[in-house]
């Protein structure tokens, strides 16, 4: 079926983690600007992904003996991905949806952020079906 | 005792929270703290890392950085090469990318892909990110 | 015709498959639609002037395909000059591609 020009809605589709892998920064870069022309963004976060939105990520203190080259702290994806979030809610809305299965796996389902939606795989189609656009970040390796 | 350790980088990782790919500080963490000998071989995509100007700033997220302090791999090899680490870069996988000689961080060694053997076999443990 | 976004994060040179991506842009093209090639992260390394895989996007890009690199992945790497027929592009033309000016994106 053929899409629509002036896409409303967008489905991205995310199973990466962040701090070995760029997929997530270029989502979270991707969603601002989208979510900037009004499009509505829902991010379903699969397998590796729902670590992105593990609320007690803090900014940690790099090495010593490597300060100079790396300074003196970091800050961490989930930061980014709050701002986002508040940002929606004053324009285009921002959905982002941790899978179930993925978070309890892992142990972090009671540590994903407040505003982040625990979901299903039947919400993954439900995104699917109902967004004009549907991107899917792959997950070589 | 793998007093001398050949670290080989071959994927490239960018903007990734980091500072830098992680597995590049944890390398020059071996280099510059500890009493082991470690020595870097770039090849296939990583011979990016040894390219000088590379520029992070351009990253942002609601006009946030997503990148706070400004530094780079490039930056990492050169740090490496201060320490006493040596960095070899193959020159067929740089040519192959139109990564020129000139583009490269001084200091760093350009070496053929037939040589890389001849790291292998002088160091005690090899490392493969 | 409709009109496709591939957007290219992979490094062309370290996966085989990357080849058959390439095949899919130009086939797409030939049989009459509109094809965007978008360069992003590492996929970015192949259109650095004189890289060996630069010939085939500059291919595309004769072939009638449009091809892009953004411009933060491009900074990052240290590219600054691009193999001929690819232009240097940003995320707000991105935004505005999967938006505006596509039918389907292939995120590769």
């Amino acid at each position: 079926m053929a899409r629509q020009s002036g896409a409303k809605s967008v489905a991205i589709v995310l199973a990466t983690g962040s701090y070995e892998r760029e997929a997530p920064t270029t989502v979270l870069r991707l969603a601002e600007k989208l979510l900037q022309r009004g499009v509505n963004v829902n991010v379903w976060a699969f397998e590796e992904a729902v670590t992105l939105t593990n609320k007690d990520q803090i900014d940690h203190s790099e090495p010593g003996a490597l300060q100079g080259i790396l300074g003196e702290k970091h800050s961490h994806v989930s930061k980014y991905i709050d701002m986002l979030l508040r940002a929606g809610l004053h324009g285009a809305k921002l959905d982002w949806v941790s899978c179930i299965l993925c978070v309890q796996e892992r142990g972090v389902e009671k540590h994903q952020m407040n505003s982040v939606t625990i979901g299903t795989l039947g919400d993954l189609w439900k995104f699917v079906r109902a967004a004009d656009r549907v991107i899917t970040i792959p997950s070589y390796r | 005792m793998a007093e001398k350790t050949l670290v080989i980088f071959e994927k490239p990782i960018y903007l990734c929270m980091e500072p830098v790919d992680p597995h590049l500080f944890a390398t020059a963490f071996g280099v510059v703290e500890t009493p082991v000998q470690v020595n870097v071989l770039l090849r296939d995509s990583a011979v990016t890392y040894a390219v000088e100007r590379q520029d992070m700033k351009g990253a942002r997220v609601l006009g946030v950085d997503v990148q706070e302090f400004d530094t780079n791999p490039a930056r990492v090899v050169a740090f490496m090469l201060e320490q006493g680490g040596q960095v070899y870069v193959v020159r067929e996988d740089a040519e192959a990318r139109g990564i020129a000689p000139t583009d490269l961080v001084p200091g760093v060694q350009l070496i053929s892909r037939e040589e890389t053997v001849g790291l292998i076999e002088t160091h005690d443990a090899v490392m493969v990110w | 015709m409709s009109r496709y976004v591939i957007v290219t994060s992979r490094d062309l040179y370290e996966y085989a498959s990357s080849s058959s991506m390439l095949e899919l842009a130009g086939a797409l093209k030939h049989r009459g639609h509109e094809v965007t090639l978008y360069l992003i992260e590492n996929g970015v390394l192949a259109a650095r002037q004189g890289a060996q895989l630069a010939a085939r996007l500059s291919d595309l890009s004769q072939a009638g395909v449009t091809v892009l690199a953004e411009d933060v992945s491009a900074k990052a790497r240290g590219i600054e000059q691009l193999a001929e027929g690819v232009r240097l592009s940003n995320m707000d033309e991105l935004a505005d591609l999967i938006v505006d000016g596509c039918d389907k994106v292939i995120w590769y």
